[in-house]
């Protein structure tokens, strides 16, 4: 799920706001679902071009602490300048999560974070894919009735598909996943 | 152990054999095509056999210098220099913008500073390629087959397709051939380097929206005919070319090469067209092709230009018109391309009378018949400016301007036409077949 949804930059606080929005709020609702579970998100956002996806997750209570390991996996697609060419991608990984309702979140994935296209004469015929392992710190909030809500600024760094110096660069980028905790 | 996996599950076997083999048809293109970065020898050599493997062609083991932006902008100003002086080239110039074919205050110098475009080129008197550094890696997969490109043309130079010097127009066609040759190799090896098909590429799409931002750019350039190769010779020539192969192979290509278009209008045509009227694609000007001024007057430049600018240069007066409000008539590029097309022969001159700063400049454009003239002389009627005459003689429209209205004056029917001493082309502000 890592890979569809990239908001890139312009989110630099949000190491920052995770810690502000995670101390702050105390809980005013009920607790949230804090057992294991599955949960299916949805994301949206940006890398180098905008793009949106699914993904399904499930959540893995350790011990008493609120700690959770959550291995998942997404899909999704990304609208390159071309209409004709809707280019895809997959990620897999976990995020390591800690709190009640506003938690902590670390994410180690693995995936599609960018696409490099190939156009000719002024016209986009192809793309390829760029992968690699992106490490993320973000923010986690999760609602009585099993919303999810994700923020979750990533490093991404290029290791499969890179063709040139130009493309071996670590991207920055900021995935938004909203969802729900089934159980 | 391969028999022992086998006898226990031949399904698995099979499964992970064909997945293997997908990856590796996805992995390894055909020709062995990875990026690399091509100021490195052996990158250079790969590339080299890379460019063999994708033209179906033997290697050809071709010299590569590497030079900087600043040393191959000297060695351009040098070449132009050896063909005209920066006080000749702003007479020329001045004749030039009577037809709006170049801003009458272009400098030899801006007009060299216009080819810092150039990445790379192959230059056929030595055989050898060079690469312009700009002090930064060159390892895109577009630089990549740039040099895929540039080693194209040293086949070329193998085979012994001459590289034609002489009127803009026959030069226009035969660099089309050449140049369309070339982007196609380059077009296969980018796609190869994104593991992509050509099949799957809608090249008519790709050509049409290219050649229309061509003639677009064309319509709006300060100097089209300091650029028209640019603008021509690689849209126009790359779709000939690729059509050419689709159909024949690249032997049918070896056989373009080899007798290129000879006008800008052949290649307009498209591969195999026949001459609209069923008649030549040239014909000599058997008439007297300039005008006969005062013997004051020197004689800058006597050319063709052929079909192609004169499709521009209408599109050019219609564009302008559009532009100040002055036409009710909406501008559509391309309208103008049919009325071209009967362009048989044309000879265009800039003659300047240094004393008196009096610039004369001629277009005799001749159609495959009296109606095609007319044609052309209906259509200028009400669009051309004050300074601009154009009449006809039989099939032939006479077009010629002055910066002098008391020259202007004289301009029409009774003034004397006469042979220009030589052919003096267009001086080429590039050497060789440079490439972005």
């Amino acid at each position: 799920m890592g890979s569809v949804a990239h908001l890139r930059r312009g989110i630099a606080a949000g190491p920052a706001l995770v810690l502000l929005l995670a101390s702050a709020a105390a809980a005013q609702e009920p607790e949230p679902r804090l057992g294991s579970g599955p949960a299916a998100l949805a994301g949206l956002g940006y890398s180098t071009g905008g793009g949106v996806g699914l993904g399904l997750a499930w959540y893995q209570r350790l011990g008493q602490r609120p700690f959770y390991v959550a291995p998942h996996l997404g899909a999704g697609v990304k609208a390159l300048q071309s209409p004709e060419l809707s280019a895809h991608g997959w990620c897999a990984g976990a995020w390591f999560v800690y709190g009640h309702r506003h938690r902590v979140l670390l994410s180690a994935d693995y995936g599609v974070f960018r696409h490099e296209s190939l156009s000719l004469h002024g016209s986009f015929v192809a793309w390829r894919a760029i992968q690699g392992p992106q490490l993320g710190l973000g923010y986690e909030w999760v609602r009585a009735n099993g919303f999810v809500f994700q923020l979750v600024p990533v490093f991404a760094y290029p290791v499969r598909g890179v063709h040139s110096s130009f493309e071996r660069k670590i991207d920055y980028l900021v995935n938004i996943y909203a969802g729900w905790k089934i159980w | 152990m391969g028999r022992l996996v086998m006898g226990r599950s031949p399904g698995l076997v099979a499964a992970v054999v064909a997945v293997a083999a997908w990856a590796g048809a996805c992995s390894s293109p055909r020709c062995g095509l990875v990026a690399c970065d091509i100021r490195a020898p052996a990158c250079q050599q790969r590339l080299a056999e890379v460019t063999a493997c994708l033209r179906e062609a033997p290697v050809e083991a071709v010299p590569v210098r590497v030079i900087s932006l600043e040393q191959y902008l000297t060695e351009v100003d040098v070449s132009v220099r050896s063909q005209t002086t920066e006080l000749r080239f702003g007479r020329l110039a001045q004749g030039l913008s009577l037809f709006a074919f170049a801003p009458a205050q272009l400098t030899l110098t801006d007009a060299v500073a216009e080819q810092a475009w150039a990445a790379a080129l192959y230059d056929p008197d030595k055989h050898a390629i060079t690469i312009i550094d700009r002090g930064e890696p060159m390892d895109s997969h577009w630089q990549v087959a740039l040099l895929i490109h540039e080693y194209v043309h040293a086949l070329q130079g193998k085979r012994g397709v001459a590289d034609f010097d002489g009127p803009t127009d026959r030069d226009l066609g035969a660099s089309a051939a050449l140049e369309g040759e070339a982007v196609l190799v380059e077009d296969l090896a980018e796609l190869e380097l994104f593991a992509a098909s050509a099949d799957d590429v809608k090249w008519s799409e790709v050509f049409g929206k290219w050649q229309g931002r061509s003639v677009q750019r064309m319509v709006q350039e300060s100097a089209p005919l300091l650029v028209a190769d640019q603008h021509f010779v690689y849209p126009f020539g790359t779709p000939l070319v690729h059509h050419t192969w689709k159909n024949g192979g690249w032997a049918a290509v070896d056989a373009l090469t080899a007798t290129p278009p000879a006008s800008s209008r052949q290649v307009l045509a498209g591969a195999g067209a026949p001459e609209p009227a069923g008649g030549p694609w040239t014909e000599p000007m058997d008439t007297e092709p300039i005008p006969a001024l005062a013997p004051s007057f020197e004689l800058l430049v006597v050319d063709e230009l052929g079909a192609w600018m004169l499709e521009i240069f209408l599109d050019r007066l219609e564009y302008d018109l559009a532009r100040r409000g002055a036409s009710n008539v909406a501008y559509h590029p391309l309208d103008n391309r049919a009325l071209a097309a009967r362009l048989r022969a044309d000879r265009f001159a800039v003659q300047d009378d240094p004393t008196a700063t009096s610039a004369v400049t001629s277009w005799r454009l001749r159609f495959d018949g009296a109606d095609g003239a007319q044609r052309l002389l209906d259509w200028l009627a009400p669009r051309v400016p004050p300074f601009l005459r154009a009449w006809r003689q039989d099939r032939d429209v006479l077009l010629v301007a002055s910066n002098r209205e008391a020259l202007v004056a004289s301009f029409g029917p009774a003034l004397p036409w006469k042979a220009p001493p030589a052919p003096m082309p267009m001086p080429r502000l590039h050497a060789g077949h440079p490439v972005r």
